[in-house]
């Protein structure tokens, strides 16, 4: 620690502060451009100049300058810095000017007014008349991509975006080129950005010069209600604010948690607001005479009811997809126990986690912000580039912090982060857990990350080889013969649906004779299942469902919707409170920040009205209760923002089960980042991202 | 020892106005989750029909509604009314109750297997008032390894 006077007020700051850090910390406010606390000091927009007592007789960069750069007064007493003095302030107004000179004045029509960063500091800084009277420079707009607009005029060179694009997203897409006036950001050979967090810097950047593309003129931030909520586009619940006007969802944007997201979002999370609203299903439809009609609400609840009625239970099933939440998956079991039938399933098709095994065996163990205290990680059939971009973000920092080992075995890929490439299967993770080649690199790890896809435990790569045994391969060398450090469980579960884990929670799968998905299914397909409700289930085979009556609950018009037989118009997670459990096991809730179009329903109410015309009513008659009802038989749904850890006693029972081993391989269940839900699906930009990402992705392949 | 506490707020309106039906509504769900939480020791209920205590009302102001309960531990405490679905309802609390100048919120020790009375929490309320912090009635800020009230607390309004 040091002592250091601010403004005359002494505080005491880690030795490793910067200038601005200390100020901070004493209470004093410095408006900066370029300085990002996640990003590397660039220095160079020389915004926050201070005054350093008994230092040269010229302002200093404060994010450049550390607390231990300085040196005490003569006799011992603290260094001493001033933030309000004549010359600070005659300082800052220089530089203001600088920046001015080439800004353009075009505030009116600029997407960043209200929320722009150079606007509030020439409001306090800002001279109103210029003394420059050349004309300003002007520079060639870039093409970034669909999601980023540029307007390079406006640009101040605080090159935040190329230190983002190139420390926290890893690719080296952007740079400064040129010196001085010729000075210009650009995108390597004009190409689009070529990553899934590259939204990000329009919030990095402090004026207009990146703004949002689909968001361009849409709305000024000042006629928004915001809303705080949680993503479901993959399973970390990254925490964002939606921006909404009347009934419509205008923009998402992040929110700060430090446990899961930083101040990061994909692409995916930031951009799928127009598929919120294109392709809704607003109505209840029954199929009459093979062609979906609209219909009212009862004449859709009495047809399930006559397709319902006398039917045995076994032959009744039900399928949660990924955006469900727990409260709706609650409703749904409770419906289909009412209803004699144990066939409820909310893994992914051909999926291999067991439902069997206890909690830690499916979550993210170390947590995503322990992945930053990670001394070595094995990746196990997952792209977390493609299956959860943010947290592939924190992977790449801890890479950066510290440079650990990072093995994968599964598909060869790009991951912003080198790493060593050991096979493709499960008998290249049994010769690892066997303690061979990248092995003993993990054997000697004191903090080892095995992070298990979903991709490595589906039956679509397995074959008939149970998931299970891939998961005690990963719980053996998670376990690392008991020589981790205290307390730290390195098993960690990666899922790419936001509804998996509360799903599985809840033990929303077979029970009571029930069989998976993929079985219902081929059942529906034989004439042995006779009705089938998918709960927002689109990514499933609805080709192959023969002649099941399908009841899909959902919001978009895709693949279920296609297939049902009724269809009941359901509510999306920014138009409904709902719980989410992440990857982590960490409990959120979504916020409503719009209602839901036309005749819309939550999806708990529509199960709940269902249920009572079905004969079998369900105990609740509101989301309270529900809730209440809920949060009685699982307790811990009721921690908010918390996780409930599972036992690492069951992963060290889980490691000793014996393993046979094949030539199985892995492979990532996301094969399109863009498409994997039926928002993004129903979302034009997404639409247009994907088609980019696979061009791309063909360029690098010739 | 265990920890007893006692908050006290105005109602804005009486318990069946509409504007303060999700507070009223959400009572039994939220004491539910507190009777589940670990170090739960004990809850005032009253006769009120939402399994809460709203028709406990101590003070000479009818508007004024009481709880109370006993927890193992502070920290026990801190978690209910930070990390649990509690916390959705506690930074609404502007909407449903008055700001009060008084403090409306006092810890204290009781011996383990005492359930104080109301009469007991008031008096624990107005030394707090009077005195200020003391190990006899003290709230969040005298208990220096509880942090949570830091960061969570409400705003003005609370």
């Amino acid at each position: 620690m040091a002592n250091i006077k601010v403004d005359g007020k002494l505080v005491e700051v880690p030795d490793y502060y910067t200038l601005m850090q200390a100020a901070e910390a004493a209470g004093a406010e410095i408006p900066r451009f370029c300085y990002h606390e996640r990003l590397s000091v660039a220095g160079n927009c020389r915004m926050c100049l201070i005054e350093v007592k008994g230092g040269p007789p010229k302002p200093q960069a404060s994010c450049a300058m550390g607390v231990k750069d300085l040196r005490p007064g003569p006799n011992g007493e603290p260094p001493e810095i001033f933030t309000n003095t004549p010359m600070v302030k005659k300082a800052r107004e220089g530089v203001m000017e600088f920046l001015l000179i080439n800004h353009p004045l075009d505030c009116p029509i600029c997407d960043q007014g209200g929320e722009c960063d150079l606007q509030d500091q020439a409001m306090a800084y800002g001279v109103d008349s210029s003394r420059f009277h050349e004309n300003k420079r002007s520079v060639e707009d870039k093409y970034l991509g669909p999601l980023v607009k540029t307007s390079m005029n406006r640009c101040i060179l605080c090159t935040r975006c190329v230190r983002f694009t190139t420390e926290v997203a890893g690719v080296s897409d952007m740079g400064l080129l040129g010196r001085g006036e010729d000075a210009e950001i650009t995108s390597y050979l004009e190409r689009a950005l070529g990553s899934e967090l590259s939204g990000n810097v329009v919030d990095l950047c402090p004026v207009g010069a990146l703004t949002s593309k689909p968001y361009n003129f849409v709305a000024r931030p000042w006629e928004l209600v915001k809303t705080e909520t949680i993503d479901v586009m993959d399973a970390l619940g990254s925490n964002i604010r939606v921006d909404s006007r009347g009934r419509e969802v205008m923009r998402v944007l992040p929110r700060v948690n430090e446990s899961i997201n930083e101040e990061w979002i994909s692409d995916k999370t930031r951009h799928i607001v127009d598929g919120l609203k294109a392709q809704r299903l607003d109505r209840p439809y029954v199929r009459k005479n093979g062609r979906l009609t609209a219909v009212e609400w009862p004449e859709a609840f009495a047809a399930i009811a006559r397709a319902v009625k006398d039917k045995d239970g076994k032959r009744i099933g039900a399928i949660a997809g990924d955006l469900a939440a727990v409260e709706d998956m609650y409703a749904l079991k409770g419906l289909m126990t009412a209803l004699g039938s144990g066939m409820t399933d909310c893994r992914p098709p051909m999926s291999g986690i067991d439902p069997g095994l206890p909690r830690a065996a499916y979550i993210f163990n170390p947590t995503i912000a322990g992945i930053e205290q990670a001394d070595a990680i094995l990746i196990v059939g997952s792209n977390p580039r493609r299956e959860a971009a943010v947290l592939n973000a924190r992977i790449r920092k801890a890479w950066r912090n510290k440079g650990l080992p990072i093995g994968v075995i599964g598909e060869q890929a790009d991951l912003t982060y080198p790493h060593t490439y050991l096979g493709a299967g499960i008998d290249t993770l049994a010769e690892i857990a066997a303690g061979k080649g990248f092995g003993e690199i993990l054997a000697k790890a004191k903090r080892p990350l095995v992070l298990v896809g979903e991709g490595a435990v589906s039956h679509a790569g397995l074959g008939k080889q149970p998931g299970r045994d891939v998961l005690a391969l990963a719980a053996h060398i998670a376990g690392n013969g008991g020589n981790n450090d205290e307390g730290w469980n390195g098993f960690a579960m990666l899922h790419h649906a936001a509804a998996r884990v509360g799903g599985l929670d809840i033990g929303f799968v077979p029970h009571d004779g029930g069989v998976c998905s993929a079985d219902q299914i081929a059942a529906a397909g034989r004439g042995e299942l006779d009705v089938l409700f998918l709960l927002g289930a689109d990514e499933y085979d609805t080709a192959a469902m023969g002649k099941a009556f399908v009841v899909y609950i959902g919001t978009h018009g895709d693949a279920g919707a296609h297939r049902a037989d009724v269809i009941l118009p359901g509510a999306t997670y920014t138009e409904k409170s709902g719980t989410y459990v992440n990857t982590e096991g960490r409990v959120q809730m979504t916020e409503r920040a719009v209602f839901p179009p036309g005749e819309a329903k939550e999806d708990w109410a529509i199960l709940r009205a269902l249920s009572a015309v079905l004969g079998k009513t369900l105990a609740f008659n509101s989301l309270n209760e529900l809730r209440s009802a809920m949060y009685q038989e699982f307790p811990h749904l009721a921690r908010l923002d918390q996780i409930a850890p599972g036992a690492a006693a069951d992963l060290a029972k889980l490691a000793k089960a014996s393993v046979k081993t094949n030539s199985a391989t892995f492979a990532s269940p996301v094969r399109e980042y863009y498409l994997t839900n039926p928002i993004a699906r129903a979302s034009a930009v997404m639409g247009e991202c994907a088609q980019l990402a696979a061009g791309l992705q063909q360029q690098a392949a010739e | 020892m265990h920890l007893a506490e006692i908050n006290i707020g105005q109602l804005k309106y009486p318990v069946g106005d509409p504007r303060i039906a999700d507070f009223v509504d959400n009572l039994g769900k939220i004491n539910a989750v507190a009777e589940r939480m670990p170090g739960f020791v004990w809850r005032l209920v009253g006769d009120d029909g939402h399994g809460g205590a709203l028709d406990i009302r101590p003070y000479p102001d009818p508007a004024t509604a009481v709880n109370m309960s006993v927890w193992e531990r502070v920290e026990d405490l801190e978690q209910f009314v930070w990390n649990t679905v509690h916390k959705k309802f506690y930074t609404r609390k502007a909407e449903w109750f008055d700001v009060m100048s008084a403090h409306h919120f006092c810890m204290w020790y009781v011996p383990e297997g005492h359930i104080p009375t109301v009469d007991e929490g008031t008096v624990r309320l107005e030394h707090l008032e009077t005195h200020g912090n003391s190990d006899h009635a003290f709230d969040w800020s005298h208990l220096e390894h509880v942090k949570l009230w830091q960061s969570q607390r409400c705003g003005q309004a609370g």
